[in-house]
């Protein structure tokens, strides 16, 4: 989901009137292909100091999104829009995540990043919080039980040029993601997305290519 | 007669409570269960099948498919809307509550409870790797996403064990999508679905709870549909049940019509006067009032078959008025005369109390029912006859003198040219080939599925769902049964040794879910050293900052939790749907069952759990076909035991061995019909033979009538009529849509048939005889 605060990069001036569907509109990305640097940072209520992490991301509309961890960790995460993920571990071969866990972040994500608006419309309630012309802000509810237990909500927000998602979940912890450096591109075919990716991840062609083709990494039994 | 008066007016004020306490809570059942035998021997495992099998019938499934996902998903929505208005049905899903009480279980047993993923880490992994994945999980983006506090589940195990769990569980199968967005590539046409689960909680295979929840379910559709372009498809227990029994009372409305019209007919043309019609729909009436009272009250409920084989009561019954009107109307002013008619009618129903008796001795529910059934309706209307006829019949009536007398002619002038000795050698003939029959063996088939024939609809909606979510087989199940949950745990990994891991893991079982006690156990020992000083916990915590008091209150609780097992029994109760009648414990034993996806070739499986103490494969179908036919072998014994006893009882009334030659009637009509039925290729079934006890009853009322009463003709003229009557209202159960039914009628259509012709046929050899014997005098 923190890929959508990418989105809303590009939007102009904005109006407070709007409703929130027209403000969530404003915000979900129009480009097919694009990168940008995220920096997240983690409150749990048990512990003193925030977990701060940061690191790379590429989406492709066809093909689903590549989420590159560097700091503290070195680890990629694979969401295919075949609804199959997977995680590559510092230099290891990529393998597939079965949990339902990862089904829902990524459905959640690829609704973000490829502007399905309908879905999100679907299953979140969303409310404008925006403060006039100072920043745009969206809360969004899941009406799904099952999420809801999880998750209480997510606000997006674009203040003075920073873009920021925040998840709360049940246990009053909270994600907030920062991202920043985004680089649209215009899909022209296949070869270009590889092209571009491989380009966004540097030696980690690895993921471009789980991303482009992951029956290839699927296990054989 | 003071006797039977008395009786009748005790029946009566019984029947009249009877309606006036239940007239509003008649429990119809339509449970297909009822018509198979008992599966098991073993009272408790029989006990643990019916409450598994109770639990699938109420659930069923509503899948939505369409071309547009949102469609499909905002359709499903208001289903649920309007699924939660309707009592008596519940979406087959945790609610908060339940997951709140699930969750609190699952952390009093946190330390218990491990996937084998994580066994395997814990045992392959170092201090040091164990701390950092718990590390880097805390950054992951699934990390964001927590059931529990960190505090509470620092290593995030049992989140993780949890969301396995409840999809595990999830009674729409592992492999069900409920955002309607998946494209599952089975169909093109409608590539999105969702399926929900619903469970009925009282009375799914109840006519009057089918009826409001049919009702209610196509009102819904209807809003649903006439909103959202999406196909609504049903899979369950339930429809197919709600279709047989909706089959079931429109042939009982149209053979009840039918068969009320036919006979009105016939007797309008016999006694050509209304007043003739009250007594035998009088005796019909109280005779199936009665049947009903007495079979509610003896088993709490009537099944709709009983009902619609005992609506062709009215056939026998009205055997009783008619005799009474032609014999009573001849004697009229002799009443000393009818001593001949009462002490016949009286015979001829002790011989359909023995012959439907028998019926009793079955041990089908379905047929126990119908021999009270038939038994009880019998006595009564041959009560209602003898108290109300004299009453009823104050004046004598015009006997139709044109089409019942000519008719008997046309029947009889055939009979008259031929020699008793022609009719030994067609009886020879008949012997014959029915003994080669026997001997080359009649072709039987006693498929349960006969008792039903699913519409095709339902059938294609039934294998639709099947193909796109992850359904168990209601009828095949593997039980594993054992001295505690150990044992059944121990023989369920045996069976998963047997090169079917694969298959075995697919299996609906709490095995599947959760860690057997020793391995709960075991789970604990190897957490051991998180929680000792200095262990994982303390060094992951400390590197998070955290205060050291922390670690020690999850330490205190790690040795308090100690020896805590989690008993499946315990864990089930908190699932909804069916997951509750998968474990049961009664009397130091314990029986647990695995449930089969649909389409799955079972066929390794029930191999392998032949070789295994206390696994069996059940297969209810094939379960339910072999004690159909071990019946079938049974009623075919019992009915001659029922000749013998008849024989045994003629014998005593008329004090001559040659008394036995009135079972050529019958035995005759019975050769005949196995003989005619094998000609046209039927298989002989269950309900076939069942029929025999009727043409064995009906066959010997007719002969008792042609032997006992003085006037042969008026007594022919009785019999022909009763027959008619019989033939209409037992003929038109063989256009019944219910197969077994439709085997019942076509039975007693033939038999009955060569019935009056061999009781025409012995009328007329039995009173030659006795003129030639006046004669020789």
């Amino acid at each position: 989901m923190t890929l959508c605060l990418s989105l809303w990069l590009g939007t102009s001036a904005y109006s407070n009137d709007k409703t929130a569907a027209e403000a969530l509109t404003e915000i979900l990305p129009r480009h097919c292909l694009l990168s940008a640097d995220f920096r997240q940072i983690r409150r749990l209520h048990e512990l003193p100091a925030p977990l701060i992490s940061s690191g790379q991301l590429f989406f492709s509309c066809h093909d689903g999104l590549i989420w590159k961890t560097d700091i503290p960790f070195n680890e990629t995460l694979i969401y295919t829009l075949q609804n199959q993920h997977f995680q590559i571990k510092e230099d290891e071969q990529p393998q597939l995540l079965k949990s339902n866990l990862h089904d829902n972040i990524a459905k959640i994500l690829l609704s973000f990043m490829s502007a399905d608006k309908q879905y999100l419309e679907k299953n979140f309630t969303l409310d404008n919080n925006s403060d006039g012309r100072k920043s745009t802000s969206i809360t969004l509810k899941p009406k799904n039980k099952r999420l809801k237990r999880a998750l209480n909500k997510i606000t997006l927000q674009q203040q003075n040029n920073v873009n920021t998602m925040k998840m709360f979940n049940a246990n009053q912890e909270t994600t907030q993601i920062a991202i920043s450096n985004m680089r649209h591109l215009d899909w022209e075919n296949n070869s270009h997305t590889q092209s571009s990716c491989i380009e966004f991840g540097g030696k980690t062609s690895l993921a471009c290519d789980v991303l482009l083709q992951p029956q290839n990494h699927l296990p054989t039994n | 007669m003071l006797l039977w008066r008395s009786l009748f007016f005790i029946a009566l004020i019984f029947i009249g409570q009877f309606f006036a306490r239940t007239y509003d809570q008649i429990s119809i059942d339509t449970d297909l269960k009822d018509l198979s035998p008992s599966l098991a021997q073993q009272q408790d495992l029989q006990f643990a099948i019916n409450q598994l099998s109770s639990d699938i019938e109420r659930r069923f499934i509503l899948l939505l498919t369409g071309t547009d996902s949102t469609q499909v998903q905002q359709a499903s929505e208001l289903v649920l809307k309007q699924l939660a208005h309707i009592k008596n049905l519940r979406i087959a899903d945790l609610n908060d509550q339940q997951f709140s009480k699930l969750l609190a279980k699952l952390k009093r047993h946190r330390f218990q409870l491990l996937t084998t993923g994580q066994q395997n880490n814990i045992q392959e992994l170092d201090d040091n790797e164990l701390a950092e994945q718990a590390q880097r999980r805390l950054f992951q983006l699934q990390g964001s996403i927590n059931l529990l506090p960190f505090a509470d589940d620092p290593m995030g195990w049992l989140n993780d064990y949890v969301l396995q769990f409840i999809s595990a569980t999830n009674p729409q199968g592992k492999h069900s999508r409920k955002d309607g967005t998946q494209t599952t590539g089975y169909d093109k046409n409608e590539p999105y679905y969702q399926a929900i689960a619903v469970t009925i909680d009282h009375g799914a295979l109840e006519m009057s709870t089918q009826k409001t929840l049919l009702t209610q379910l196509q009102t819904l559709e209807r809003n649903v549909l006439e909103q959202y372009p999406v196909v609504i498809r049903h899979s369950g227990v339930f429809f197919f049940a709600a279709d047989a029994a909706a089959k079931a009372q429109k042939d009982i409305s149209l053979i009840s019509t039918f068969s009320l019209i036919g006979v009105l007919v016939l007797l309008l043309t016999a006694f050509r006067t209304l007043s003739a019609l009250w007594l035998p729909f009088l005796s019909i009436l109280l005779g199936v009032g009665g049947a009903l009272a007495v079979t509610h009250t003896w088993f709490g409920s009537v099944h709709i078959l009983t009902i619609l084989s005992g609506a062709s009561l009215i056939g026998i019954v009205i055997d009783y008025s008619l005799h009474y009107f032609y014999h009573q109307n001849y004697n009229y002013n002799n009443p000393e005369k009818n001593k001949h008619l009462y002490s016949a009618l009286l015979l001829s129903l002790l011989t359909s109390i023995i012959g439907f008796g028998a019926l009793g001795l079955s041990e089908l529910d379905s047929l126990k029912k119908l021999a009270v059934f038939t038994c009880f309706g019998l006595i009564m209307a041959w009560l209602s006859v003898l108290s109300l006829g004299p009453w009823l019949l104050r004046k004598p009536v015009v006997l139709d003198q044109r089409y019942i007398p000519k008719l008997l002619n046309i029947l009889i002038r055939p009979l008259r040219s031929v020699r008793q000795r022609t009719i030994i050698i067609l009886g020879l003939a008949m012997l014959f080939c029915f003994s080669a029959l026997m001997y080359i063996g009649i072709s039987s088939n006693d498929d349960p599925r006969l008792f039903f024939k699913p519409s095709a609809t339902l059938l294609e909606q039934e294998n639709y769902t099947n193909k796109l979510i992850n359904n168990y087989e209601p009828g095949r199940y593997l039980i594993i049964h054992g001295k505690n949950a150990e044992q059944i745990y121990s023989r369920f990994d045996e069976l998963k040794s047997t090169k079917n891991a694969k298959e075995i893991n697919s299996l609906n079982s709490v095995m599947n879910w959760l860690p057997s006690p020793q391995q709960q156990d075991r789970n604990y020992q190897i957490q051991q050293r998180l929680h000792q000083h200095n262990g994982i916990i303390e060094k992951l915590f400390s590197l998070l900052g955290m205060p050291d008091d922390t670690a020690m209150q999850l330490h205190t609780e790690y040795q308090q939790a100690n020896q805590r097992l989690l008993k499946p029994g315990d864990i089930l109760t908190l699932l909804p749907g069916s997951a509750n009648s998968l474990w049961f414990e009664h009397n130091n034993k314990v029986y647990s069952f695995a449930l089969i996806p649909k389409g799955m070739d079972t066929t390794a499986i029930e191999i392998a759990s032949k070789n295994i103490d206390g696994i069996e494969f059940i297969n209810a179908v094939a379960l339910a076909e072999n004690a159909l036919q071990q019946q079938r072998i049974s009623a075919s014994q019992l009915l001659v035991y029922a000749y013998i006893l008849i024989a045994m009882l003629m014998i005593l009334r008329f004090r001559s061995f040659a008394a036995l030659w009135m079972l050529a009637v019958p035995i005759s009509a019975t050769m005949g019909t196995v003989i005619v039925l094998a000609l046209f290729g039927q298989a002989m079934n269950l309900f076939h033979t069942m029929a025999l006890f009727l043409i064995l009853g009906l066959g010997m009322d007719y002969v008792i009538f042609a032997r006992e009463m003085p006037k042969t003709h008026i007594t022919l003229q009785a019999i022909l009529l009763s027959a008619l009557t019989t033939l209409l209202s037992f003929g038109l159960l063989s256009i019944s849509s219910i197969p077994v039914v439709q085997a019942f009628g076509i039975t007693v259509l033939i038999g009955n048939t060569i019935n009056l012709f061999c009781a025409l046929a012995y009328a007329q050899l039995h009173h030659a005889n006795k003129e030639t014997k006046v004669y020789a005098r």
